[in-house]
């Protein structure tokens, strides 16, 4: 189920409205039913996998609990992670496998001799394995060390298949999200309307800001061969504020889909294009998979304890993994990499600024930061263009629009696309409101005595809430206002 | 009562009870009489939905705004019509971005063109193009449409004056392009009328009792073999609910950009839910009336179209009002006669009937295939007879008819057998068919296409169409110039 189609939008008012009337003994089970509805909407048997990983790891967990001895639990433990990312392996790689041994055979004839190429097997990427076996990782490893087990089988089931997070994330903490449930979550109306407000913001950032550019997005890398210098720029700016749109929007739809039911979950972005740095982009940018990658990946490979190779070699292995989770093509492994090499000279970088104090003071002037602004954002949109080519033929002819100095042909749709479209009207909208909300946020403390307190009556007032609800609807109309003739599913479902 | 409530107001605000800041005041008083709570509970819920309705209409109002400013909610262009099923929402600014994208105003006739004058300017050869979404082209500006561009292209090779006209309209069908010839393109008295003939034209011509094609008028053919034109199908289809919510919601859905917004979205995200369709066709049967009676103080709809001006403007219901009804019957009632008088001018042949090849015997599928092919014969037979009398017409008009078939992919059989049929019965009858299927460039299924977004042109797609028309109408006058000198 999308969620931006009409089925989540009646799934997502039922299951609230059924939630809040239902015993609270019931809460909890009722929520992982609702769950197992939203994933097996579409394909049912994979329904089965998530609940027999569910089971598996629910298992593993109480035996890690369990067993005495440091050897004992660390076999446990890998026997545990050996079958989770199995399973990703199976899903997600064994194609791309395939594909990679074809390519080898067929580069020394092999299989044009002996006739013994492969052929791709016929499966299917459940939606959000790699999401939820990441979760699973987590919660074996932190039993694995001390953290206490989730020992009710229908908490366990809930954190596993809580559908807000379920297909993209954020990649939820185990210990952040059970605590949520000891008590259950009382109805609180400032969270259900930060919650419709986030849905709203969600809906608009993915329907009317995403979806457009997406389509320019399309144009300019299904025909590269078409398109000029500026076009090329535009194209690659246009990924990199769709990739942006569609998954902080997805995001917020799922913390506002999660606050309905009074849950929280995790930040997953922090505006990452005024990063000041490569790594200041990664706190930044899908916080919640690069904390995992930090303390499940690269922190137990050393880190960056030790100096010089040994560092360069974790955070290559560390954003390698991180590219090839992404997707099975080596267009991620090769964006992964090219992150990892960022990290590595930014690294390199900030050790020699900490030795020198000359550097330290250049560094610091305002020349030198704003460079490292414009530096930073032109890397990361660099890197975006190879992750979202299909192949390298396709990445190198975007690089090759963007550098050769040459006018487009005129069939080339990249600018009309970007001029003769609601994408005008929604980027303006979309920072007038913005502008209004931080002008409002900034002007009305509501700790203040005065106008605060009355703010603060006012809200109590049904026809505050009347007011907001109304505003919510207007941004949904405004949202449908703008959508393009397609709709199109979230970047990040296809990981 | 009053003091009690000055009494609250002059409260400091940290002195008043909790109950009382949330507006019911009666509750915060113990000791006062029922009916004295009531009434004071009365009063606050009067004054929370005084408050809501202000917030709803300032909402409403800014909205609007907002909308209008950036031109969006402009997605509306559909009107009911009793004669011709549907036509334009004349002088509506339209912005169209389910395929491609356009932002254009329809003329004040209700076409998707620029404004134009009935009187031709001396020396002017005017072209009216007839046809469906494809000739409509409102997936690119108006400027990029192989009607306008034809145009363009024409004055460029030639030393005379050309002016193209269209008239055509999304979901048109053969008997359409003719009922609006009669009715309208003959007025402007063109050089040439072109008809472009599109892939599964043929079968939206006969009386059918199919509700899922589009509303049209079609004809019958009797068992005296007579062609009538029957409006059976779309009377049915005006007296549904949806419909009757379209022409109830007419004035809304051609001034709010709310109510165009809600529409064009299909009231949520666009899906292929399950869910969709009856939830749909419940709010249009429960929502119809009360639309119909919260607008019913609104300024009336405008006129459903030039043909009725005469009789003043309906209240919204042609199957209701008198007015409309009464000149509905008597445009018809033309109609069908001159349909009747055009039919007996012109030969009732008809084309070949395909030939089922039963020397393997007749298969499911065979069988299957002939069905089809007796239907898709029958169709395409009362077309051809719809276009000779078309053609009759322009000629009584002074009107040269010019058939172009569009491009489809090679695999439509029937319908390259049509174009075979269409240019032997051009043959016949005198005009020429422009095969335009013939001469577009052909992409492999797995390339990118450049012509087409999806079903429409892309202004590629209309360029290419634009070069082949030219050409070839420019090639068919000279060549009768050079004849008739």
């Amino acid at each position: 189920m999308l969620f931006n189609s009409f089925e989540y939008i009646i799934f997502l008012a039922a299951a609230v409205c059924l939630y809040w009337v239902m015993p609270r003994q019931a809460k909890a089970i009722f929520l992982v039913a609702a769950s197992y509805f939203f994933y097996t909407y579409t394909i049912k048997a994979y329904g089965l996998l998530l609940l027999l990983l569910t089971l598996a790891n629910y298992l593993v967990g109480l035996a890690l609990q369990a067993t005495n001895g440091e050897k004992a639990k660390r076999l446990v433990l890998i026997g545990g992670i050996t079958l989770n990312l199995g399973i990703l392996a199976l899903f997600k790689y064994t194609n791309f496998i395939l594909d990679s041994i074809n390519v080898v055979l067929d580069s020394i004839n092999v299989s044009a001799k002996h006739g013994c190429g492969i052929s791709d097997l016929p499966i299917i990427l459940p939606l959000g394995i790699s999401f939820f076996v990441f979760e699973f990782i987590h919660y074996l490893t932190d039993v694995f060390k001390g953290s206490a087990a989730i020992r009710n089988p229908v908490r366990f089931a809930l954190f596993a298949s809580f559908f807000p997070s379920q297909i993209a994330g954020p990649i939820k903490r185990y210990q952040d999200f059970d605590s949520q449930l000891d008590p259950l979550p009382r109805l609180d109306t400032e969270k259900l309307h930060r919650g419709l407000w986030l849905i709203a913001q969600g809906l608009y950032k993915k329907v009317a800001l995403g979806d457009n550019l997406a389509r320019i997005v399309r144009a300019g890398f299904d025909n590269p061969g078409l398109m000029g210098t500026t076009e090329g720029w535009i194209c690659a700016l246009a990924f990199t504020f769709q990739i942006y749109f569609d998954f902080s929007g997805y995001t917020d739809i799922g913390r506002g889909s999660a606050m309905l039911f009074g849950f929280s979950l995790p930040e997953n972005f922090n505006l990452p294009y005024i990063a000041s740095s490569l790594r200041d982009f990664w706190r930044r940018w899908h916080i919640s998979l690069s904390t995992w990658l930090r303390d499940y990946l690269y922190i137990p490979l050393g880190g960056s304890k030790s100096e010089g190779f040994r560092t360069f070699a974790n955070l290559m292995i560390t954003m390698l993994l991180g590219g090839l989770w992404h997707g099975a093509s080596w267009t991620f492994v090769i964006w992964g990499a090219f992150h990892g090499l960022g990290l590595a000279v930014n690294r390199r970088w900030e050790q020699s600024i900490e030795r020198s104090a000359r550097l330290k003071r250049i560094a610091a002037s305002l020349p030198l930061r704003c460079a490292a602004y414009g530096l930073t954002f032109l890397t990361v949109v660099l890197g975006w263009v190879i992750f979202r080519a299909k192949d390298l033929p396709e990445a190198t002819g975007v690089y090759s629009a963007m550098f050769s100095l040459r006018a487009s042909s005129s069939e080339c749709t990249v600018l009309d696309f970007a001029v003769n479209s609601p994408l005008p009207a929604a980027i303006s909208i979309y920072l007038i409101l913005q502008s209004t909300v931080l002008i409002w946020k900034h002007s009305h403390d509501l700790n203040a005595p005065l106008p605060g307190s009355m703010f603060k009556l006012a809200r109590a007032t049904p026809p505050y809430a009347i007011a907001n609800a109304l505003a919510f609807v207007a941004v949904l109309i405004l949202t449908l206002s703008l959508s393009p003739a397609e709709l199109q599913p979230f970047i990040y479902f296809q990981f | 009562m009053r003091s009690a409530i000055k009494d609250i107001e002059k409260k400091p605000l940290s002195e008043v009870h909790s109950s009382e800041r949330l507006g019911d005041k009666s509750l915060a008083k113990p000791g006062r009489s029922y009916s004295h709570r009531l009434l004071m509970a009365g009063k606050s819920l009067i004054s929370i939905l005084l408050s809501s309705v202000a917030c709803l209409v300032l909402l409403v109002a800014l909205l609007e705004f907002i909308l209008a400013i950036f031109g969006l909610g402009n997605d509306e262009y559909l009107k009911i019509d009793p004669i011709l099923g549907s036509t334009h929402l004349d002088k509506k600014l339209v912005t169209f971005r389910f395929e491609g994208y356009s932002r254009e105003k329809i003329n004040k006739d209700g076409d998707r063109d620029y404004e134009r004058k009935l009187l031709k300017a001396p020396g002017v050869t005017r072209i009216a193009f007839l046809g469906d979404s494809m000739t409509e082209a409102a997936q690119v500006p108006l400027d990029c449409s192989f009607v306008r561009v034809s145009e363009r292209k024409l004055n460029a090779m030639s030393a005379g004056t050309f002016e193209t006209m269209n008239f055509a309209m999304a979901s048109y069908g053969t008997v359409q392009e003719y009922v609006q010839f009669l009715l309208r393109v003959r007025a402007y008295k063109p050089d040439v009328t072109v008809l472009v003939y599109n892939y599964g034209d043929s079968g939206e011509n006969l009386s059918t009792s199919n509700e899922d094609v589009a509303p049209r008028p079609l004809v019958s053919i009797g068992n005296d073999g007579k062609l009538d034109l029957t409006f059976d199908f779309l009377d049915r289809w005006i007296a549904l609910p949806q419909t009757q919510f379209a022409l109830k919601t007419e004035w809304l859905r051609r001034h709010s950009h709310i109510v165009q917004t809600l529409l064009a979205s299909d009231l949520f995200f666009r899906s292929n839910s399950k869910w969709y369709s009856p939830i749909c066709r419940s709010i249009y049967s429960s929502v119809s009336p009360v639309i119909s009676w919260l607008i019913a103080g609104l300024p009336e709809p405008p006129e459903l179209a030039p043909y009725y001006r005469a009789v003043g403007r309906p209240a919204g219901d042609l199957a209701a009002n008198q007015a409309v009804r009464l000149d509905t019957s008597r445009v018809r009632r033309r109609l069908r006669a001159e349909t009747a008088r055009l039919d007996s001018l012109i030969a009732h042949n008809l084309p070949d009937n395909p030939r089922i090849d039963v020397s393997q015997g007749l298969s499911a599928e065979t069988l299957a295939y002939r069905t089809y092919a007796q239907m898709h014969y029958r169709n395409f037979a009362a077309t051809a007879r719809v276009l000779k009398m078309l053609n009759t017409a322009c000629r009584e008009a002074g009107s040269q008819f010019v058939i172009v078939t569009l491009p489809a992919a090679d695999s439509f059989k029937f319908y390259l057998r049509e174009i075979q049929h269409l240019k032997k019965l051009g043959e016949a009858e005198g005009f020429q068919v422009i095969d335009a299927n013939e001469s577009f460039p052909r992409v492999n299924i797995l390339e990118k296409n450049p012509y087409y977004y999806g079903a429409h042109f892309t202004k590629r797609g209309h360029a290419v169409m634009a070069d082949i028309i030219s050409g070839s109408l420019i090639r068919m006058l000279s060549t009768q110039a050079s004849q008739s000198r």
